[in-house]
């Protein structure tokens, strides 16, 4: 059974492809949202999803949050004594989700679908699927994200479309995506990006804005984890509001200290404009990439997280010069569009007459030299091989000459990017192919770039002169591991201790409680601090006809505190 | 592009205008096909479907029905703009400029500029719609209707009256009569119109903002150096210094920002203080007429200068005068050769070792292969008789190689080059062919066994004839250099130098003539060849020469009196090789 997963920087969903059609898996919770957060507790278990993001402004050290924003590094994140990549992080997340899977279907979940944003380059992508296997998945398909949703979106307006656009503010990235659909055929015409721009940026300009109105010196002595914790913590919940209201309260806790100071929508626009003419850049590339005015398209498809704020509502209606869409569930969507592209895998009859095709983002190219008007030899160019916006899969080859007499080898080293210069792309590896020696330009080798429907980049060389092949493992150092190694790590991630997941939505009410507690002062936190016990208490009765109710009244009592929970 | 068939085989329908049609095809191929298998079918597949929509656009099939009107095509169907008239791809047309897309090195000429393209300058608001507004409405998420039309989507019109495009159009066009400049309120004016440009809301608007930025870019590089006034607010408005080096940037992009660069080390150069100062002053000044003049501290900066410039500022090379140029070109070489040490910043011979591959890859055989045999003189015979061809033979043999090398020594000591010899006069003696013929043809055997017998025989023979040939090349040297470069240029007649170095060249060269075995080489012998490093080292020492120098002299360019000492130096040195290194460079020589 393969099912779709989209692996978000903030949220994760999983969904499956059923009864001809979509299906939305709830977690242990029974909510369709899973936080993208892991906690290691003091006794030495992990928590996964609410639980765990819940705990993070209490134990910031222990947990562990926007680590998709690491993939591709060999960054790891502490929690506790221990030390982890952000792959495996994320192999727990998806070990939870899957477990959620099995337990709603019913039977065993043996592949997934999972997504990625479009603008992820090639390290990136290798660590996702690496992360699904460490997580007993077999990676069917790495599933671009904005293309996830134009699945979603153009399968529930089943007639033909003129080209849409999908534009996809995560918490961590920023995808857009021009897509056209015609007789069943989902096609993607030009992908673009920016995988440093999300909900997380705007997060950080609200604290940027906010900081010098709060009054220092809490501020100051405050464990500097537990403060930035904090502090995200209060602009995640400040954003959300001025969502709604105009200006609200920037509100966070440290020990005893209460620390407000208000802010408004206005400021928070006018301060957040560097980061919405960012947000120009890649839609204006995939236009032109596409070849296509604004007024042809026919419509502006929102998804992700950060699509909900007015100020990046505002900015869109003003770029597009009309209202967006909304027809499709910003946090949904994406998960929702990884299940179709399940269905379309197991060739589920219901999909009999869509087909999904897709391109690759980047331009992939190798360093090369070359002569400039005045006969001298430039090094530090970039020669592209694969264009971007090429339908995947694609492979194509170039032919690279000697530029020395008797020179004894040819070095690729392979980038993708945008950049003349190679300095300003990605190195994705290096390759060094010996050559016959002969005089200046009569050595050659064909240099062959395969992309895959993944998108990950397999490079062969074929040197004519010698006859040799070669192919290159695009990884460097640490990153692609043999398969005793890749074996070995999977056992020792099944073999944490992981809180029962029946406990699950107990431990989230729990952290929640505690998460108040911390934020509360005064007559607040005494009453929270007997609510804890009283929930304690009834979850030492092992019975769950006492828990489930104490359970009950803890959340009612939590809303009316703090409003609602979100997610 | 298709070299799996015909692309219309490959979509399975006839040619045909429809774009629906060739979608549809499209649509079932790609269904009954599994791209994940067969990629290589997949990609053809879609660019046989490219392909034909291409065709089908633009309008070239003509079977069939009209083609329907493709669905991402620019709609025309509102007034056009100016900017939407014009291929937003597609800079605007500047009247006495080349034809074609910006190049990026452009040539910039001078005369009169003016913007002649007619969607530009279209300045009669009667025809062009009042601006649009969002009509209120009180669903957020409806799509609005713009008030005054039907219709969807953003206008691009805007009225003359407030076009600050065009009125930037308009400065820019006025005659100036050939000179570049412009006055100060017409600075002024630019500025502000530009900036109101960048105010108009309408730059919230992609295609609006897209539009704006390609005219911008097009319009300052074609109007250089009248718009450079724009340039720095341009670059800063659309942050195209952060996006400077992308591939997909209009090519007029990087051109600006490289023209800005030049323009900011001009600046620089021509403050006070700055070391280039003099040196750049000296060289943009046109008076050719003025002799050059300066001192030694000149000529280095003079050297830096057109470096840096040449390196990284080619387009400022414009400013320089070009006489003045080729006159300091010529006096850096005197210098470097003349002993300019290190000082001015080229590279010393540390690391000469690598510099091998790359320079002396471009040595030309003629620099170092002997022409050596010297010009008989037959006497002109005074009364014409038939002569006896065996004895112009002998006369040729002695020419050659004295009195000692007559035929029958000659026979003794290699006879299969006496037997070629023979051969070579009957022929002559049978197509009854001239004294002059007969003994060009015996020059040119014997000048063809020598160059056989150069590149093989052994090292004492070749060790001996190039020192014999060094010494007389020292002699010449010292009384007259230039005629020295002649000598190994296989120029002069008889080198004026003793008989007894004569000789003893003659002498080497026989020697190695008769060692001739009379086979063709199996291959053409090498005309290029690689000079180990350390003899570079050597020469560069001895000669105290610089690259610049060493580089010139060895493809001909130097001074005179530069080849004869290096030719002389590298023998020098090879011969104090050892055997097994020498022997080869010897025999390449």
């Amino acid at each position: 059974m393969i099912i779709g997963i989209d692996l978000g920087t903030t949220n994760s969903v999983a969904a499956v492809w059923r009864d001809g059609g979509t299906m939305l898996i709830p977690n242990a919770l029974g909510d369709y949202l899973t936080p993208s957060a892991v906690h290691l507790d003091e006794a030495g278990n992990f928590h996964v999803g609410m639980a765990a993001r819940e705990r993070m402004g209490a134990h910031p050290g222990r947990t562990a949050t926007s680590f998709k924003r690491l993939m591709g590094t060999q960054e790891k994140v502490r929690l506790g004594r221990q030390s982890f990549l952000p792959e495996e992080l994320s192999a727990l997340v998806l070990r939870s989700l899957k477990a959620d899977a099995e337990a709603f279907l019913g039977e065993e979940v043996t592949g997934a679908v999972i997504t990625v944003p479009a603008y992820f380059n090639d390290r990136q992508r290798k660590a996702t699927r690496r992360a699904g296997a460490l997580a007993g998945l077999t990676v069917s398909r790495l599933l671009n994200e904005p293309t996830a949703a134009a699945l979603a979106y153009g399968l529930q307006d089943k007639s033909d479309n003129e080209p849409f656009l999908v534009f996809d503010l995560g918490g961590g990235t920023f995808d857009v995506s021009i897509v056209e659909m015609f007789d069943g055929i989902i096609e993607v015409r030009a992908s673009s990006g920016d995988s440093r721009l999300g909900g997380d940026d705007f997060n950080r300009c609200l604290i940027d804005l906010v900081r010098p109105r709060l009054s220092g010196e809490a501020l100051d002595w405050a464990d500097p984890m537990t403060r930035e914790a904090r502090l995200v913590a209060a602009a995640e919940r400040a954003r959300r509001e001025l969502s709604e209201k105009d200006s609200t309260v920037f509100a966070l806790t440290l020990g005893e200290h209460r620390l407000e100071a208000e802010v408004t929508a206005e400021e928070f626009e006018a301060h957040a404009q560097g980061l919405l003419a960012r947000l120009r850049d890649p839609v204006l590339r995939s236009l032109r990439d596409s070849n296509i005015r604004i007024d042809t398209l026919s419509d502006i498809v929102l998804v992700g997280g950060g699509t909900r704020m007015p100020v990046v509502r505002r900015a869109i209606t003003r770029m597009f010069g009309r209202f967006p869409n909304s027809n499709v569930h910003p946090d949904l969507a994406v998960g929702l569009g990884a299940a179709v592209q399940a269905g379309l895998l197991a060739r589920d009859a219901a999909l009999d007459e869509i087909r999904l095709t897709d391109v690759c983002p980047f331009t992939l190219g190798v360093e090369a030299m070359e002569r400039d008007a005045r006969g001298q030899l430039r090094g530090g160019l970039f020669s592209p091989i694969i264009e971007r916006n090429t339908p995947i899969p694609a492979s194509r080859v170039e032919t690279y000459r000697t530029v020395s007499n008797q020179q004894r080898e040819l070095k690729f080293d392979i980038y993708q990017g945008e950049a003349r210069e190679v300095k300003g792309n990605v190195l994705l590896g290096s390759l060094r192919v010996p050559v016959p020696p002969l005089p200046a330009g009569h050595a050659s080798a064909e240099c062959r770039f395969s992309y895959d429907t993944s998108g990950l980049l397999e490079v062969d060389v074929y040197v004519p002169g010698n006859d040799m092949s070669h192919n290159l493992v695009l990884l460097e150092g640490a990153d692609e591991l043999p398969e005793e190694e890749m074996t070995r790590r999977r056992e020792v991630l099944a073999a944490l201790k992981k809180h029962p997941r029946e406990d699950a939505h107990n431990q989230a009410v729990l952290a929640r409680a505690e998460r108040c507690f911390e934020s509360f002062i005064g007559e607040n936190r005494d009453m929270i601090g007997r609510w804890i016990l009283a929930f304690e208490g009834a979850l030492g009765s092992q019975d769950k006809r006492v828990i489930e109710p104490a359970r009950a009244e803890l959340i009612a009592q939590l809303d009316a505190l703090e409003g609602e929970r979100y997610l | 592009m298709n070299g799996r068939g015909n692309i219309w085989q490959l979509l399975g329908i006839a040619p045909t205008g429809d774009v629906g049609a060739i979608r549809r095809a499209y649509a079932t191929r790609l269904k009954a096909l599994d791209p994940d298998s067969d990629p290589e079918g997949f990609m053809a597949l879609r660019q046989a479907r490219d392909h034909a929509l291409d065709l089908a656009r633009q309008g070239m099939i003509h079977a069939g029905e009209a083609p329907e009107a493709p669905s991402d095509a620019v709609p025309d169907a509102e007034a056009p703009s100016p900017l939407a008239a014009t291929n937003p791809f597609v800079p605007p047309r500047i009247e006495g400029a080349p034809e074609g897309t910006i190049a990026v090195d452009p040539v910039i000429e001078t005369g009169p500029y003016r913007i002649t393209d007619p969607d530009l300058l279209r300045q009669d608001a009667a025809t062009l719609p009042p601006p649009a507004r969002l009509a209120a409405t009180g669903d957020a998420f409806a799509t609005p209707r713009m008030e005054g039309r039907e219709g969807q989507g953003a206008v691009r019109a805007f009225a003359r009256s407030e076009d600050p495009r065009a009125a930037i159009v308009a400065i820019l066009n006025r005659d100036r009569g050939g000179n570049a400049r412009l006055a100060v309120e017409e600075e002024a004016a630019l500025l502000d119109h530009f900036r109101a440009a960048v105010a108009d809301p309408r730059m919230q608007q992609l295609d609006f903002y897209g539009d704006s930025e390609r005219w911008f870019a097009a319009v300052i590089f074609e109007m250089r150096p009248v718009a450079d006034i724009l340039l720095e607010p341009a670059i800063e408005f659309f942050g195209w210094a952060a996006r400077s080096a992308q591939l997909d940037s209009s090519p007029a992009i990087p051109a600006l920002l490289q023209y800005r660069e030049e323009l900011l080390f001009i600046e620089r150069v021509r403050e006070r203080g700055h070391p280039l100062r003099l040196a750049f002053a000296e060289l943009s000044t046109t008076r050719a007429s003025k002799g050059v003049v300066g001192s030694r501290a000149t000529a280095d900066k003079v050297h830096d200068l057109l470096d840096i410039v040449r390196r990284d500022y080619p387009g400022v090379e414009r400013y320089f005068d070009p006489q003045r140029v080729a006159r300091w070109e010529q006096k850096l070489y005197k210098r470097a050769v003349n002993g300019g040490g290190g000082g001015n910043g080229t590279p010393g011979w540390a690391g000469s070792a690598g510099m091998v591959v790359l320079f002396l890859v471009s040595i030309l055989s003629h620099v170092f292969s002997d022409r050596t045999t010297p010009v008989p003189t037959v006497p002109a015979p005074a009364v014409v008789m038939p002569t006896d061809l065996a004895s112009v033979r002998d006369d040729a043999l002695r020419a050659y190689g004295g009195d000692d090398f007559t035929y029958p020594a000659l026979k003794t000591a290699n006879p299969r080059l006496a037997s070629l010899l023979d051969t070579n006069l009957k022929m002559a003696q049978e197509n009854g062919t001239s004294d002059r013929t007969f003994i060009g043809s015996i020059m040119a055997m014997l000048d063809a066994n020598f160059d056989n017998a150069r590149h093989r025989a052994d090292y004492q023979l070749m060790a001996g004839y190039q020192r014999a040939r060094t010494k007389i090349a020292a002699a010449i040297k010292r009384s007259d250099p230039a005629l020295c470069d002649r000598y190994f240029e296989g120029s002069i007649g008889v080198a004026p130098v003793s008989r007894a170095l004569l000789e003893e060249e003659r002498n080497w060269r026989i020697r190695i003539l008769l060692a001739t075995d009379g086979s063709l080489p199996a291959r053409p012998f090498p005309t290029q060849f690689m000079v180990p490093g350390k003899v570079v080292d050597t020469i560069g020492k001895q000669l105290k020469l610089e690259r610049l120098a060493l580089e010139a002299a060895l493809q001909d360019k130097g001074p005179t009196g530069t080849k004869c000492a290096l030719e002389i130096a590298l023998r020098d040195a090879v011969l104090a090789l050892p055997v097994k290194e020498a022997l080869p460079l010897l025999h390449a020589m």
